[in-house]
């Protein structure tokens, strides 16, 4: 046989030798054979599919494969999973890493998905356990997301359907409260803020929405669901300007009062929206040309303005509705939408909800608030109500958004009896203000203080401004 | 009949139904040529292809400088085939080697000479049978009267005293045959090779055969020199001996 | 009837026959090594070509195959693992072992037909060679050795085509490429079905061998025997591999996922 062929013949089977073994390395290099690694285990109940061999990715980047998989020995214990993971991970991992069995794409191969662990867990050691994560399966994600977006779109269906309602009655009152206005001041403010915060609220979700925020609000990019609440806002925000245009139909008349010097009653009273209220009914009065006629219409108008209360009142239900809703919740929760109604004495001192906001105080006394009642309980006299009015009036100028609470305080008597008492003051005032001036549990909050180093006897409403930029 | 190089016993053989040979019996003396004489498909060639095993006799046994090649084990058959040249009917030359190689295959396979002694050997075989400056050539670049002389060196190559040629002169024109034919008579002057020619060439046969042995019907009709079968008692023999071609 | 039927069961246990000598003269020197290397150059190397071109284009045309049906499901990104997949599972050993019946079987068919009607395997036996080991033997042998490493060839050079393909299509980096078409592989997608070719190479050697050793009947027999050698060289791969596949799957859990 001649030399050339020789080669040839020593070429083609080594090539082909040198050929394989590269395939061989190039596996054995995916599968991480070559290097070296550590030892782990994690607990299952269902391992989802997950097989010996499978892949191993911690925080998502080639790490391992999946060891043995030992049956448990009884039909309550988990199924142990053995995997290797690459040396080089060890420092990331700790004891409280999460391995949670996925899928690889939307349909590929079942894996093994290794967290990182937290700053301050224990190291991993090889043959270490690590918490592990029930696998989900797709159908069910799939399934509560599509119950999901359904709940979403009845309630933005029913918020819809209520804002019209709230929009007709208010389109309908739109130039009847013109003429009205006087008296329905503090009314239309508090719609005006009703509203104005509705509109901030959807505005808001909307927004959160778009941009995808939440763990499942990109699911949430169905244009059906979107467009019913953008229509919500557009017609929201029509409302507010109808409002906005009222309100300066007040201030327009309200000049017009000074001008007849009524006003001077009038700029008198502007803390006190009751009063105020009362001297506008008197205006009104004066302003009335004949009684019989008009007496029906005012009538009408005070209808529709209940209506219009309730209307947005609903509203606002729907919002808190929304917010306990799990889709919304984390969203409202970044936000700061906390219900105050529920927040301890703890959390309030330690300034948690306040971030630092500078406190705005007024202090009242249990003598100016409160008639002896039956049985020795403590009953909101007329004259604190007036009391009441006055303090909450600086608040009221503000945005309808600031944290406001009320601090109860009491002395003497067991510790037990301080806070019973502290207590039943901070949540009655509260509720109080609440119930008359239309503001909303999420932002009020009451708070004993009974640990407090005081020997005041009342309450002391405190409110937060928003850090001015 | 102690120097009997080659003996046949009562050999029977036949193919199927055919029956090739009927209690054929002969043999050939050290340094004597035998001419197997007989028409095409009579069974010559199964003849000498059973005398070194190739195809194995139904019964009767056939000898080999005394021993039974009908029972031998495949490396006795290899010790025999060794000190037996064959020339095959169309030189049977391996086709993808060149010629100097295949007269080298022999001795590649049976010696242990280094390369430029087995050049050596080759070119001298390939000179005794008149052949020069064709080492390298393939089978198919040469004629066929060139083949069967190359196919004698192959056959030659280990310089076997027994030599069996299959038709030495078919396919060639009479005065190629002629050469290959002196050839073979040389061979046999002056190595005293034992020789058994099958061939269907009446002149061919006498100038080889020492004697000559007709075949028909399965049968050795009758044997002897050529000067005896011309008088024969059977009629058909004494016809072929006069045929000046073949048969 | 009666009488095919034996006759066939009788080739069939012929072919056997023959098989169980090749296995068993494989064992016994002496070893014609020179002679198994010269028939790896014969039916190895020169098979190279065929092989590669073979594969190339096979690699891509699976490529736009596996595009069209992924394509439907967004899947674009698994083409490469799974035409890597197809590839070294079942269409690299089943495609190379087909292509090598065809040109090797009648190769040998014919050849050894031609040497059997022309005597020079008679040749051979007179000059005290065994036939069978040295021509036989060698061949299957050879066969053996040859597969897998063609069958390697054909899986790397179907990959490269698949690559052409796509970068065509897509214009995907050849090392994303690389890095997707390995993604899914595993020892038991890429060693077993390799080294079974081993066992279509000894199918289609013996065979082959068998049909042009047993020639008869002059050059007539010669192109009989080198037609059957590749049908029965061809139908016996496939038939086999559905055998291997499942000896595959039984000996490699793996395998089947």
């Amino acid at each position: 046989m001649a030399a050339r062929t020789k080669i040839l013949v020593g070429v083609f089977v080594l090539g082909g030798f040198v050929l394989f073994a590269a395939g061989l390395f190039i596996i054995g290099d995916r599968r991480l054979l070559f290097s070296d690694s550590i030892e782990l285990r994690a607990q299952f109940a269902n391992v989802g599919g997950l097989k010996v061999g499978s892949k191993v990715l911690v925080s998502g980047m080639d790490a391992g494969e999946v060891l043995a998989i030992h049956v448990p020995a009884r039909p309550g214990a988990k199924f142990e999973v053995r995997f290797r993971v690459l040396e080089k991970f060890q420092p990331i991992l700790r004891q409280d890493s999460v391995a949670s069995i996925q899928v690889e794409g939307l349909v590929g191969s079942k894996i093994l998905q290794v967290d990182a662990g937290s700053e301050t867990g224990a190291p991993v050691t090889s043959g270490a356990l690590i918490q592990s994560r029930e696998p989900v399966e797709i159908a069910d994600i799939v399934r509560d997301t599509a119950e999901t977006i359904g709940k979403a779109a009845a309630v933005v269906d029913d918020v819809e359907e209520r804002v019209g309602k709230a929009i007709d009655t208010l389109v309908g009152v739109g130039e009847e409260a013109r003429t009205l206005v006087v008296q329905v001041r503090g009314d239309s403010r508090e719609i005006l803020g009703t509203t104005k915060r509705v509109v901030g609220n959807v505005n808001e979700i909307v927004d959160g929405v778009r941009q995808g925020r939440g763990t499942v609000g990109k699911l949430l990019t169905d244009d059906e669901v979107y467009g019913k609440l953008r229509k919500t806002v557009d017609d929201v925000a029509a409302v507010a300007g109808n409002a906005r245009s009222a309100s300066a139909d007040v201030k327009e008349i309200v000049a017009d009062l000074k001008s007849r010097d009524i006003g001077g009653k009038v700029e008198a009273a502007a803390g006190n929206v009751q009063q105020a209220t009362a001297h506008a009914k008197d205006v009104i009065a004066t302003l009335k040309p004949s009684a019989g006629e008009e007496r029906g219409l005012i009538d009408d108008l005070r209808d529709t303005i209940m209506n219009t209360r309730e209307a947005t009142s609903d509203f606002a239900d729907d919002m808190e509705a929304l917010k306990r809703n799990w889709f919304f919740r984390g969203f409202f929760k970044r936000r700061g939408f906390y219900d105050l109604d529920e927040v301890s004495q703890e959390d309030y001192l330690s300034g948690k909800i306040t971030r630092g906001r500078e406190p705005e105080r007024q202090w009242l006394h249990r003598s100016e608030l409160f008639d002896e009642g039956p049985e020795g309980r403590e009953l909101l006299s007329e004259k604190g109500k007036k009391k009441l009015a006055i303090a909450i009036a600086p608040y009221l100028k503000l945005s309808p958004n600031t944290l406001l609470f009320v601090e109860g305080y009491a002395s003497g008597g067991s510790r037990e009896e301080q806070f019973l008492r502290s207590r039943e003051r901070a949540r009655m005032i509260r509720r109080y203000l609440v119930q008359r001036f239309d503001l909303k549990g999420n932002y009020v909050g009451a708070i004993p203080m009974d640990n407090v180093k005081s020997d005041w006897e009342g309450v002391s409403i405190v409110w937060f401004r928003d850090k001015k930029k | 009949m102690a120097d009997a190089v080659i003996r046949f016993e009562n050999v029977y053989k036949s193919f199927g139904a055919h029956k090739v040979l009927e209690n054929v019996s002969f043999e050939v003396p050290r340094g004597s040529a035998l001419c197997i004489l007989g028409r095409s498909g009579t069974g010559k060639s199964v003849t000498i292809k059973q005398m070194i095993g190739l195809i194995k006799p139904d019964s009767g046994h056939i000898y080999v400088e005394g021993r039974d090649v009908t029972a031998m084990n495949a490396a006795e058959l290899s010790r025999v085939r060794r000190r037996i040249g064959f020339l095959f009917q169309y030189s049977a030359l391996f086709d993808s080697i060149s010629v100097g190689e295949n007269v080298a295959f022999p001795l590649r396979r049976h010696t242990n000479l280094e390369e430029d002694e087995i050049r050596d050997v080759v070119e001298k075989k390939l000179a005794r049978v008149g052949l020069r400056g064709i080492y390298d050539k393939m089978p198919s670049q040469i004629s066929g009267g060139m083949q069967k002389r190359v196919g004698l060196a192959r056959a030659l190559a280990l310089d076997p005293p027994i030599l069996l040629a299959d038709e030495p002169s078919s396919g060639l024109d009479p005065i190629t045959s002629q050469e290959i034919d002196e050839l073979l008579l040389d061979l046999k002057h002056t190595e005293h090779t034992t020789m058994v020619v099958v061939t269907h060439n009446i002149p061919s046969a006498r100038r080889i055969g020492d004697e000559i042995a007709v075949l028909e019907g399965g049968r050795i009709l009758d044997r002897g020199s050529p000067a005896d079968l011309e008088q024969s008692e059977h009629a058909i023999v004494r016809e072929f001996m006069t045929l000046e071609g073949g048969i | 009837m009666r009488s095919t039927l034996s006759s066939i069961a009788g080739q069939c246990g012929d072919v056997a026959l023959f098989g169980f000598r090749i296995l068993r003269d494989s064992f016994r020197p002496p070893w014609e090594g020179a002679e198994i290397a010269k028939q790896i150059f014969e039916i190895g190397w020169r098979s190279l070509p065929l092989i590669a071109a073979a594969g190339f284009a096979v690699g891509a045309v699976m490529s736009m195959h596996t595009r069209a049906s992924l394509e439907r499901f967004g899947a674009e990104a698994m083409i490469p693992a799974g035409l890597a997949i197809a590839l070294f599972k079942e269409t690299g050993p089943l495609v190379t072992g087909l292509l090598f019946s065809g040109r090797v079987g009648a190769g040998i068919g014919a050849e050894l037909g031609a040497m059997r009607v022309s005597e020079q395997i008679d040749a051979l036996e007179s000059l005290a060679v065994d036939s069978f080991k040295y021509l036989v033997v060698t061949r299957v042998m050879a066969c053996i050795a040859v597969l897998p490493i063609l069958t390697t060839v054909m899986n790397f050079t179907g990959i490269l085509g698949g690559y052409i393909a796509e970068t065509v299509i897509s214009g995907m980096s050849f090392a994303l490429y690389w890095e997707r078409a390995w993604s899914f592989v595993d020892f038991v997608d890429y060693v077993p079905p390799t080294l079974k070719t081993c066992i279509f190479g000894f199918i289609i050697g013996t065979i082959a061998s068998y049909l042009g050793y047993n020639t008869t009947g002059g050059t007539a027999g010669v192109g009989q025997a080198s037609t059957r050698s590749v049908v029965f060289a061809s139908i016996l791969v496939i038939l086999s591999n559905v055998v291997l596949v499942k000896a595959i799957f039984f000996l490699f859990p793996g395998a089947e996922g």
